[in-house]
């Protein structure tokens, strides 16, 4: 369908309706592009955060380019980004069996049941969680002690130093296994938290797209005989391509500059070993601990680009059959 | 105008904005003209408002009680608490004194290391200096011992707790003190171990076995210690103190009877102390030691999950502050005794050597400080409630009824807080392992070393790389930050000091005084710049000898 040009004089005619927009765009350009143009601004400076600061060119770019932390940081990040892709999977899958379901009434009230949970406020789940892995009184590790896979977890882990598969003993029996305390099992733990990994929005993205199917197309295939798994593959994947674009994007974004969890979980040093310092925290750590806001701003500006490059590749890679 | 009606009427959606934004400016409008006047009290009254964030159980209600005997002697005002969380104290003040909408009265003094930065900046700008009144007496101690003293003379401390070194000027008004002692559960303690408890780190470790023993027997697990990263730091600075305290007159270069971040900092890198030196390493171990007996990955455990386990019988002690002390009570089921963190003796054959004493608390400042604000629409009655709060027997009883410590002389704590009284012999801190530009490293590398996954050696050597790579940048950045903190201060009392003189007119006396005070400030900014100065000199003095011993 060819774009049609708006006239000068339809904009004169419809000049309210251009005037509701203003108090958005005058909020939106305040709160969200004036500090992004000003971290990039501010990313050239050596700056505290607060008033004075010193033009320094390009020097807080060629620091992060030799940040060792800020290396790992993108490497941890990676790791998540992999782990965040497969925790995909659980959503699409859920909403296909959402969408499945024969009767109306039954399909609206699991829609209902994915939304409820919305009202739980983000930190309460957050401290639930934390409460899950607590060493001593955690849910976790009275499930594992209780069902003697914490002993079986330490056989295998004895195994493993003796083969030397593995350099460190995680699991030894009778002591109780610190999720969030032990470098080798926070970044696990970070990837295990919220189980099973059924995120309410991406359910309803996927199910909005599902919900587009037109019923004839899945005549078709039973006429053709298709199975439930070649509907899956052959139908609903491809048609809602344009959903799993979106909460890519959404993945890429949320990952790459996320430390929140980070921060509430493991504090601002990233966990013992800083095992989970992410880009974002360590952006953090540099403007509200270190004060050194100006360097901050330049791993952003850094973060930002890598999130573009990802995005466009994303974009490239997810083909929308439409 | 009936045409721009006509027209108006063709666009509801646009009528119904304009509306609501005129409205909105109303409200916003009129709430900000009340507030200039001081919010509406009942029958009139004068309204004082005050913030804090003891949300803790009892202070409120111990707070209650004082603001209803001041209602009692002053029933023209009303005095009313805000509380907020302490997650969003910060933010909530920084708005509020922006905004012009700040309370009368506000506890100051919290928010993270930024907010330590910028409570400066904010004492300049939006509270009351309260230096005129702090020589004169406080009326309330009328028919006391203080009557004839100066408010800042009753203070057990001078009042140092309300002083700012930067502007050197009085802004807060503390109300209470707060020491760190080691809490347990007596029967346990009793039951396990004796009525006694401990006076020494070996029978200390000897009550921790048997408590892991006990919580075996009984088929739980007993966790001896209750801690996290928090809870963790108060013994880690004890034994510090204790075992490192020697290294004060080797370290202090500039001879102010402490020593900076920079000047440990700048003896670590260039060598001039080693990690790897008997008492720092002994240090180290101690605290490795003694985490055997905390949770598993305590380090990660934050404070709320720490005082969860002591509360709920999982733990047996818990090292926190005076300021927990009503809320442990009130909360436990169990019968709650204090003592204090206890130091290897000087026959233990691994550490007592090194052994000086315990960590002094002579420089206990006053806390709990309040401050008034400058947009106060009563700023005399705020001071009047605040001498009230503070005299002789209204801190007291306060301070009874909160079960906090007292900070005016002669005013006598509850029984229960003698063991918190404040240690006045000891040793004060000599050595700070978290250089400029390593925090980050440190406090990664910790964990690490005290659960085990590191040894001694294997921590140093990471530590010392981190020196080696970000020092010299961390220590320009700390001194650069602290000069331009420094020039914005100046900026400030420069104000400061036409502000006085503005508001003075006529009063002569008053403009002398500024003059004065300004002059004070000049002085005590060269020194302080003098002290940055010779640290940098150190800095560069021993980087210079290490690169040279290097070849």
């Amino acid at each position: 369908m060819p774009r049609e040009r708006i006239r000068f004089a339809q904009v004169r005619r419809h000049w309210s309706l251009y005037a509701l927009m203003v108090p958005t765009l005058v909020l939106v350009a305040m709160f969200m592009y004036l500090p992004a143009i000003s971290g990039v601004y501010h990313s050239f400076y050596r700056w505290d955060g607060d008033e004075l600061a010193t033009y320094v060119g390009m020097r807080n770019y060629r620091q992060a380019f030799g940040d060792p932390e800020l290396g790992w940081a993108f490497v941890r990040v990676g790791i998540l980004f992999g782990a965040s892709l497969f925790k995909m999977v659980p959503s699409i899958v859920t909403a296909v069996v959402i969408h499945r379901i024969t009767r109306d009434r039954l399909r609206y009230f699991y829609r209902l049941l994915f939304v409820v949970p919305m009202v739980i406020p983000w930190m309460v789940g957050l401290l639930i969680w934390k409460f899950f892995y607590n060493p001593v009184v955690g849910l976790l590790n009275r499930f594992l002690s209780t069902t003697g896979i914490l002993d079986i977890l330490a056989a295998m882990n004895t195994w493993a130093v003796k083969a030397n598969v593995v350099e460190s003993v995680i699991f030894q029996v009778g002591r109780n296994p610190a999720w969030l305390g032990d470098s080798d099992l926070a970044l696990a733990a970070y990837i295990f938290w919220g189980f099973p990994w059924i995120g309410v929005i991406g359910v309803l993205i996927y199910l909005s797209g599902l919900e587009k199917i037109p019923h004839s197309v899945y005549e078709c295939a039973d006429l053709d005989g298709v199975g439930w798994f070649g509907k899956f593959l052959y139908i609903e994947l491809p048609l809602i391509a344009t959903q799993v674009r979106i909460n890519l994007v959404l993945l890429i974004i949320g990952v790459l500059k996320g430390y929140g969890l980070v921060l509430v979980l493991l504090g601002e040093t990233g966990g013992p070993g800083g095992a989970v310092m992410v880009p974002g925290l360590y952006m953090y750590y540099n403007a509200f601990v270190k004060r050194e806001a100006g360097y901050a701003c330049a791993i952003g500006i850094l973060v930002f680009f890598v999130i573009l490059a990802l995005t466009y590749v994303n974009n490239k890679l997810v083909r929308v059959e439409r | 105008m009936r045409h721009l009606w006509t027209r108006l009427r063709r666009y509801p959606a646009l009528l119904l904005l304009i509306t609501v934004y005129v409205v909105s400016c109303l409200v916003v409008g009129v709430n900000a003209l009340r507030a200039r006047g001081g919010a509406p009290g009942s029958e009139g009254k004068k309204v004082l408002r005050f913030a804090h964030w003891q949300l803790e159980p009892g202070i409120r209600s111990a707070l209650d009680r004082l603001i209803a005997n001041y209602h009692e002697l002053h029933p023209d005002v009303e005095v009313r608490q805000i509380l907020i969380p302490e997650e969003g104290y910060f933010r909530w003040v920084n708005t509020q004194l922006i905004g012009r909408t700040a309370p009368d009265m506000i506890e100051c003094g919290l928010g993270g290391t930024v907010a330590w930065a910028l409570w400066p900046k904010f004492y300049a700008r939006y509270f009351m200096p309260l230096d005129r009144y702090v020589d004169e007496p406080n009326p309330y101690n009328k028919g006391t011992p203080l009557e004839e003293a100066p408010w800042r003379k009753t203070y057990f401390d001078e009042m140092e707790g309300g002083y700012d070194d930067s502007l050197q000027s009085y802004y807060r008004v503390p109300l209470s003190a707060f020491t760190v002692r080691l809490y347990y559960n007596k029967p346990l303690i009793e039951e396990v171990w004796g009525e006694q408890f401990p006076q020494t780190y070996e029978a200390f470790i000897e009550l921790c076995e048997a408590l892991e023993e006990h919580g075996r027997q009984q088929g739980r697990r007993l966790v001896p210690i209750s801690g996290s990263g928090y809870n963790f730091r108060q013994f880690f600075d004890a034994f510090q103190t204790a075992l490192t305290a020697d290294y004060l007159r080797q370290l202090d270069r500039d001879y102010d009877g402490s020593v900076s971040r920079i000047e440990s900092g700048a003896a670590i890198y260039a060598g001039t102390v080693s990690m790897t030196e008997p008492a720092i390493r002994a240090n180290f171990e101690l605290v490795r030691e003694l985490s055997e007996y905390f949770p598993q990955g305590y380090m990660s455990l934050d404070r709320d999950e720490a005082v969860f386990l002591f509360l709920q019988g999982h733990a047996a002690m818990i090292s926190t502050g005076s300021w927990d002390f009503q809320s442990l009570h009130v909360q436990s089921e169990f019968e709650i005794a204090v003592a204090d963190i206890p130091l290897p003796s000087r026959d233990n054959p691994r550490y007592g050597r090194y052994v000086a004493g315990p960590r002094t608390e002579a420089g206990l400042e006053g806390g709990f400080p309040m401050a008034i604000t400058k947009t106060s629409a009563h700023p005399d009655e705020a001071l009047d409630f605040l001498q009230y709060a503070s005299s002789l027997k209204k801190n007291e009883e306060l301070n009874r009824n909160m079960f906090w410590l007292p900070v005016i002389k002669g005013a006598r704590p509850r029984d229960e807080l003698k063991p918190f009284a404040p240690r006045i012999e000891g040793y004060s801190p000599a050595i700070n392992y978290e250089g400029p530009g390593v925090e980050l490293t440190y406090g990664q590398l910790t964990p690490e070393f005290l659960s085990g996954k590191l040894s001694y050696e294997q921590f140093v050597e990471r530590l010392m790389d981190a020196y080696r790579r970000e020092s010299a940048g961390g220590v320009y950045e700390y001194v650069k930050n602290n000069q331009q903190t420094l020039t914005q201060q100046m900026r400030f009392a420069a104000l400061r000091r036409a502000d006085m003189t503005g508001a003075a007119g006529a009063g002569a006396s008053v403009t002398g005084s500024s003059e004065t005070q300004y002059k004070r400030i000049m002085e005590a900014y060269v020194g302080q710049v003098g002290s940055y100065n010779n640290e940098i000199r150190t800095w560069v003095e021993l980087a210079r000898s290490s690169k040279a011993d290097r070849g």
